[in-house]
């Protein structure tokens, strides 16, 4: 999907959709950009194989998190939930894409749930997936640092309130990529009446205002409300309290900063949605 | 008939003479300050305020418009200007039981002032809360909490993962929760994998997993836990912000009422109540009463904190007297009022309402008696809050068990109250008779005199009081002679020329309608001629009834004879009273005899027509014909007396001569005059008593004989005993005057009968025999034969039976 200038475009849209109720804000989202963008949208519905494998051991056992309750597993029930989740993905994908008036696919394949959408990427500019509510320090979530480490195309973890904020942040440090958060940024904040909140890591003013001003030329058309912050590093741009504070819904970031690992990191740890352009 | 016989002018009616009241107008005289004749009823009223014991409440009885209230209220205003003023009260949500709100006594006045201190301290809040909780200092606590509990969560997790990573096995979310599966390079090792694995190595395997599963399951476990003690420590935080922003406007408002301890302490309870709902003042623009509820739940509502002030005393001065003049149960005992919400009644202690005891609490309350007696509930709300000393507000439904919704039960105010009742004396003795609780209660009788002495000294201070009441009411002055015509008509009021009424409603009506027709014949002072035409229009307007029965005599529809003379035939005289106006009138008395067994037949008993006063009156009759005429023979007449052309309720023995009068001349055939009208009761003895209205009997006669036009003959018999009464109309006096018209006093049976009939009674002899010329003779005469008549009817019917 790079067009090599300073414009985000986006042609293709895959979808991870799980069947959670997070999941169908992350379908309304991408279906909202798909129609907003004249993109094509699919969905992609992946059986995890790991459920199916775990559920085939002899000693297979899940704890419920509500009351710690041990329940024996099977693989013919694991297969049957998994297929009823991928049901409830079809209908969702066809209840949004009628209200919408928009076209969509969707498929459903079985595998490593990471592996498979980063396959189905491959052809997409951008891949939306759910944010869930990670548990740190486990494999749960892993699934979306793992997608937003390898994923060629742009990712969007999208997390289930997404209402009630009132700003779209960027992150501005000159470099083309650079260029195009900004411009995705600036796209999203006008498409959601939002004010864009551009953050520019500099180590002088006047590198602060160079990169101000070459920022404003990525802004685009029509009206948008900016408001700029200088910080000292690419660390300082991920302060969750001033995100709070700020109203922060969506943050907006190129791979192509310094330390890349370091971004997708703090991306995974924040409370809002992101999205990470490639 | 003598002329002589008759009164002169001067005895009927006594004259004030203007002369003898030493001023000119009333706008010389000064003030009454006392009360004119009513010692006793002032007596009274006074012990019953002084007293302080408990029961002795006053009741004020005397007809209507004689003065009571003024006299009660005058009465009570010094004593109650001298007395402490009575405490505010309010009513207080009761926080640890809303359906008992507290009762607050506050010093007078400064129950607004904790009201408004209240609605300020809740207004402050409102901003000073919400800011503290708002602050960054606050936020960054809460999120610490909530970090901890999230970081104690992961890490506990974290290290399980941890643990089972270093066994080659991971944590999987499953749909309902978690489970361990052992892995290779991040990817669950499928079930023929694990077939392959050597045995040991597949026990190995799902011991390990059976042993971190229950390592998890003692994690998750204690989860709620932590939770709890995030939730507490959050709420701990909470109170202690709530109380640094409350703590310091409470605390002013404590040390500011530091000398009401009942205040402190629910200054106490309200800074409690609020750290403890202290979401209520964070989130105010939810609040959203009506789903609350739908749902049974009580939305965050401001109105506990509200201060409802049911009494206000604020800078009167001493204790309050209130006169309620509408003593419905909730206007004297107080109400519960309810507002309508969602089709719901709601109450809460705001919707208290002060009754008339509540705001004459401390002090006095006037009640007259027939308003209290008529409300359903109010009497016996008065008596229960005066005996318990207690002020208890209950629903009326409540009370009668009609309902049983929740509602609140008010903190009872203590009473201490003086009630005066005013009323009616029937009232007072029927209370007296038949309500057990009233002699306990209501210890004080005040009676109200309704006349008073009529000496020089009291016609003074009856001017007095007429100048007075001109003042109060804005009314021109009267001139001495308006004043000697007023005093003149009181005394007519009163009934007796020795008497002066002290029915002060009819004075002061009098005064303003004299001062009416003053006003319309442009005169600054009001004259006896304005007088007389305010006492002329009075009785004009209220003389229809009169004027037509008048007329129906004239056109001799009542027959009703002013000449002439009839045997067994006289005028009675009766006096009908409606809508406090009483006036004469001439009854036709007709007496028929015939031989019987001694009766005297009353008509008017027979076909219940007649009182038993009238009924005794002619009962009388028969005792003195017997005694007097026949005491050695069997009474033997059968005599019918009857009222004609009366077509309702007799009642009185005023007639009882009259009707003796027609007796005798029927007895004695001896004919009555029928220019003569007769009153006056009698006894066994033949003497004439006395009688009421004797002024309105003779004018009622008077009137008659008027229309047809004065003979000379005409007259009225009245008892000597009622000469005192007379106070009759000036024109009566001019034609008695003139002799065109006499008042005959009467003392016996026997001067009545030669007066009617102009034949001489008759004295007896030694043997109780009387003169045959004489009337009484001739009664005796004809008693006489109707015995040997039926004696010989007697002896007749013997001699049938020996055959």
């Amino acid at each position: 999907m790079s067009t090599g200038n300073d414009t985000f475009v986006i042609r293709r849209i895959l979808v991870a959709i799980d069947a959670t109720p997070s999941s169908s804000v992350v379908l309304e989202t991408a279906a909202q950009l798909a129609r907003g963008c004249n993109a094509e949208l699919n969905g992609i519905f992946v059986e995890d194989i790991n459920l199916l494998r775990l559920a085939g051991l002899p000693f297979a056992r899940e704890l419920t998190w509500s009351t710690a309750m041990e329940v024996h597993l099977d693989y013919q029930r694991m297969e049957r939930a998994l297929r009823g989740r991928g049901a409830h993905a079809q209908q969702a994908v066809v209840n949004i894409t009628t209200q919408l008036k928009l076209h969509a696919s969707l498929q459903i394949v079985r595998g490593q749930v990471a592996q498979e959408l980063l396959r189905a990427a491959e052809n997409a500019d951008l891949l939306i997936l759910g944010k869930g509510r990670e548990v740190r320090g486990t494999r749960i979530g892993v699934i979306a640092r793992q997608v937003l480490q390898q994923a060629h195309c742009s990712v969007m973890l999208v997390t289930r309130e997404t209402q009630h904020y009132k700003s779209v942040m960027a992150i501005f440090t000159g470099n083309d990529k650079s260029e195009r958060a900004i411009n995705a940024a600036a796209q999203l904040a006008r498409a959601a009446h939002k004010r864009l909140l551009v953050l520019i890591p500099a180590s002088s003013t006047s590198d602060y205002q160079r990169l101000h001003e070459q920022s404003r030329q990525c802004l685009g058309q029509g009206p948008l409300l900016v408001t700029y912050h200088a910080v000292t590093g690419m660390e300082a741009c991920f302060n969750q309290h001033i995100m709070r504070e700020e109203g922060v819904g969506m943050v907006v970031v190129s791979d192509a900063e310094t330390g890349s690992s370091l971004v997708v990191t703090h991306l995974a740890k924040l409370e809002c949605s992101t999205l990470l352009i490639r | 008939m003598t002329q002589g016989e008759g009164l002169n002018a001067d005895q009927l009616y006594r004259r004030c003479d203007p002369a003898q009241l030493p001023f000119e107008t009333t706008a010389e005289l000064p003030d009454l300050t006392e009360i004119i004749g009513q010692e006793r009823a002032l007596e009274a009223v006074r012990f019953g305020i002084d007293i302080k014991n408990s029961g002795y409440n006053i009741f004020a009885l005397g007809p209507p418009g004689i003065g009571k209230h003024s006299l009660v209220a005058q009465l009570l205003a010094e004593p109650a200007q001298r007395r402490t003023p009575p405490s505010d009260w309010c009513y207080v949500n009761n926080f640890d039981d809303p359906r008992r709100p507290r009762a607050l006594a506050m010093p007078p006045g400064k129950g607004r002032l904790l009201r408004d201190d209240m609605a300020r301290l809740i207004e402050d809040l409102k901003t000073a809360i919400p800011a503290a909780f708002e602050s960054d200092e606050y936020r960054a606590r809460t999120q610490e909490i909530e970090e901890e509990f999230k970081e104690r969560q992961e890490k506990a997790i974290a290290d399980l993962q941890h643990q089972a990573q270093e066994k080659d096995i991971d944590l999987i979310r499953t749909p309902a929760g978690f489970a361990f599966a052992p892995t290779r390079k991040g990817e669950v090792i499928s079930p023929e994998e694990f077939e392959r694995l050597p045995e040991a190595e597949r026990e190995r395997i799902a011991a390990t997993v059976a042993n971190l599963q229950e390592k998890l399951r003692a994690v998750i476990r204690q989860v709620p836990q932590w939770r709890q003690e995030m939730r507490d420590k959050i709420r701990a935080l909470n109170r202690e912000v709530a109380i640094s922003a409350a703590e310091h406007p409470i605390h002013n408002l404590r040390d500011k009422y530091a000398d009401l301890p009942q205040v402190v302490a629910y200054l106490e309870a309200t800074q409690e109540n609020i750290i403890t709902n202290i979401d209520d003042f964070r989130q105010q623009e939810d609040a959203q009463p009506g789903i609350a509820v739908l749902t049974g739940e009580h939305a965050p509502s401001f109105r506990r904190y509200e201060v409802n002030l049911i009494v206000e005393r604020g800078n009167e001065q001493g204790v309050p007297v209130l006169y309620e003049n509408n003593p419905t149960y909730h206007n004297l005992a107080g109400a519960l009022e309810h507002v309508a919400m969602m089709g719901a009644l709601l109450t809460d202690f705001t919707l208290i309402k002060a009754g008339a005891l509540h705001r004459a609490n401390g002090g006095y309350l006037l009640l007259d008696a027939h308003k209290v007696l008529t409300q359903a509930f109010a009497w016996e709300a008065l008596k229960r809050a005066i005996r318990s000393k207690e002020l208890r507000i209950e629903p009326v439904e409540r009370l009668l068990s009609l309902v049983s919704t929740v509602s609140l039960e008010p903190e009872p105010i203590p009473l201490d109250i003086k009630v005066i009742i005013l009323g009616d004396r029937l009232l007072y003795y029927l209370l007296c008779e038949y309500d057990p609780d009233f002699a306990d209660l209501f210890k004080v009788a005040a009676d109200f005199e309704e006349t008073l002495e009529r000496t020089p000294a009291s016609q003074q201070r009856f001017a007095q009081l007429i100048a007075t009441m001109t003042r109060k009411n804005h009314l021109n002055p009267f001139n001495r002679q308006a004043v000697a015509r007023i005093i003149e008509h009181s005394s007519r009021m009163s009934g007796d020329t020795r008497k002066l009424s002290t029915h002060l409603r009819s004075v002061a009506d009098l005064l303003q309608e004299s001062d009416y027709y003053a006003h319309a014949a442009r005169a600054t002072t009001v004259d006896a001629a304005h007088v007389q035409q305010a006492i002329d229009a009075q009785e004009r307007r209220a003389s229809r009834l009169k004027e037509n029965l008048q007329e129906g005599i004239q056109r001799g529809t009542i027959l009703i004879a002013t000449t002439g003379a009839v045997i067994g035939q006289v005028n009675g005289l009766s006096v009908i009273e409606m809508g406090g106006y009483a006036f004469g009138i001439p009854h036709r008395i007709t007496a028929r005899v015939r031989l019987g067994e001694g009766e005297v037949i009353d008509i008017e008993r027979e076909v219940e027509l007649g009182g038993p006063l009238h009924s005794k009156g002619v009962l009388i009759l028969g005792g003195f014909l017997g005694a007097h005429y026949a005491a050695d023979l069997p009474l033997s007449l059968s005599a019918s007396l009857v009222f004609e052309q009366s077509y309702g309720q007799v009642e009185g023995d005023s007639a009882s001569s009259a009707e003796l009068y027609a007796l005798l001349s029927a007895l004695a055939g001896a004919p009555i005059k029928q220019s003569l009208a007769v009153t006056g009761s009698v006894n066994q003895h033949g003497e004439i008593q006395a009688i009421g209205a004797v002024n309105e009997k003779i004018e009622g006669f008077f009137d008659i004989c008027k229309i047809r036009g004065l003979t000379g003959e005409q007259g009225v018999l009245i008892p000597a005993s009622n000469i005192a009464n007379l106070m009759l109309r000036n024109e009566v006096v001019e034609a008695a005057k003139n002799g065109l018209f006499h008042i005959f006093p009467v003392a016996t049976v026997n001067h009545g009968m030669a007066l009617l009939t102009g034949f001489p009674a008759g004295e007896p002899d030694a043997n109780g025999v009387y003169p045959p010329d004489t009337i009484n003779g001739r009664v005796q005469e004809r008693l006489k034969a109707l015995a040997q008549l039926r004696q010989s009817f007697a002896e007749h019917g013997r001699d049938k039976e020996d055959l």
